[in-house]
């Protein structure tokens, strides 16, 4: 389906000249809330579990005192990597030694895309590269959920890739290659309840870890 | 809620700029303040749905009760630089023409889609 990232850091999905719409801001919006909210979490359970350790040897029941201070540690550590995994979420790790270059970054449904890739270190680059032309789409769903106090809706934005196509490519230093846009794909649309972006994407793919990636947006007109 | 009215395009199909016309019809009679008709632009998933852009009419197609067989020509222009409809994987946009009854309560609402192709240059 996608590759669960979001590309909506602040509105880097979209290339220059275009404004992110109703439905990009309520979630960049909720991310810049739940992000620092959780961060701060984080920082209140290690400044009570640092407490709890530093006062442990004074403590009525230093035991106890330690048990509770690695709790609250444990609770940072997890608060800490939630707070990374959101920022990431909206922040995909861009790869360093990939370089991309699309032309135009204004195209029409039809058209044809050029994308130039410059691998400034080859001897990093792993064996599984791509480079590809992909539509996310951004849909908004209702997603019920239930806690103590009975059922909740909660509007949540999903992704799924409307359109996508990827090609091997090689451990070269300098490639181009030419992608069409689909016809009958969607074009580019910031919507309130409905988004699609399109962006060029060369990807080193790795097992078991995140693939580092390079991503270029461009804009489709219909 | 039973709506009161039908919308009746005269064609299905439109390219941007064309003169989207046709009649609104009262199926049965309702008491009323008045009756709108707009021309809509609207993004949706099967939950959620949002106006992208909206052209109204000059004023309401009539005030006062409605009585059931009137009916209502209109005529509205579909801005030249309209975006098409367009279908993705869940969701989609469509344009469409979105009649209101407006009355004490809850007002009632008809929505009937029309399929907008994209510009040929």
């Amino acid at each position: 389906m996608d590759d669960g990232h979001d590309r909506r850091r602040g509105g880097g999905h979209l290339p220059p000249g275009h404004e992110p719409g109703a439905q990009s801001r309520r979630v960049k919006l909720g991310r810049r809330i739940v992000g620092p909210v959780i961060g701060l979490l984080a920082l209140a359970a290690l400044g009570g579990g640092v407490a709890l350790f530093a006062t442990a040897s004074t403590d009525t029941s230093p035991s106890g005192a330690r048990v509770g201070g690695f709790v609250l540690v444990a609770m940072a550590v997890f608060f800490g990597w939630l707070t990374y995994w959101i920022w990431r979420r909206g922040n995909p790790r861009q790869c360093g030694y990939l370089r991309l270059v699309v032309d135009p970054v204004e195209a029409r449904r039809g058209d044809t895309v050029r994308a130039t890739l410059t691998i400034t270190d080859v001897d990093h680059c792993g064996e599984q590269l791509e480079l590809g032309l992909v539509c996310t789409e951004y849909w908004d769903d209702k997603v019920e959920s239930y806690n103590q106090y009975g059922e909740q809706t909660n509007r949540v934005t999903k992704t799924v890739d409307a359109a996508k196509e990827f090609r091997p490519a090689q451990r070269v230093a300098q490639q181009t290659m030419e992608f069409q846009v689909p016809a009958e794909s969607p074009f580019s649309y910031e919507g309130s309840a409905v988004s699609w972006a399109w962006h060029v994407s060369a990807v080193d793919r790795r097992e078991h870890h995140v693939d580092p990636r390079r991503d270029v947006p461009i804009w489709v007109s219909p | 809620m039973s709506v009161p009215v039908t919308i009746h395009p005269e064609k299905d199909a439109y390219n941007p700029g064309d003169t989207v016309s046709g009649t609104v019809v009262v199926v049965e009679s309702a008491s009323a303040h008045q009756l709108e008709l707009t021309l809509e632009y609207r993004d949706a998933t099967s939950d959620y749905v949002g106006i992208a852009r909206t052209v109204a009419l000059a004023g309401p197609l009539t005030q006062g009760d409605l009585q059931e067989h009137a009916s209502f020509p209109f005529s509205v222009a579909l801005p030249a630089d309209a975006l098409p409809n367009c279908k993705g994987v869940i969701g989609l946009t469509t344009w469409g023409l979105h009649a209101q009854v407006v009355r004490t309560g809850f007002d009632a609402n008809m929505w009937h889609p029309i399929d907008v192709l994209p510009h040929t240059s």
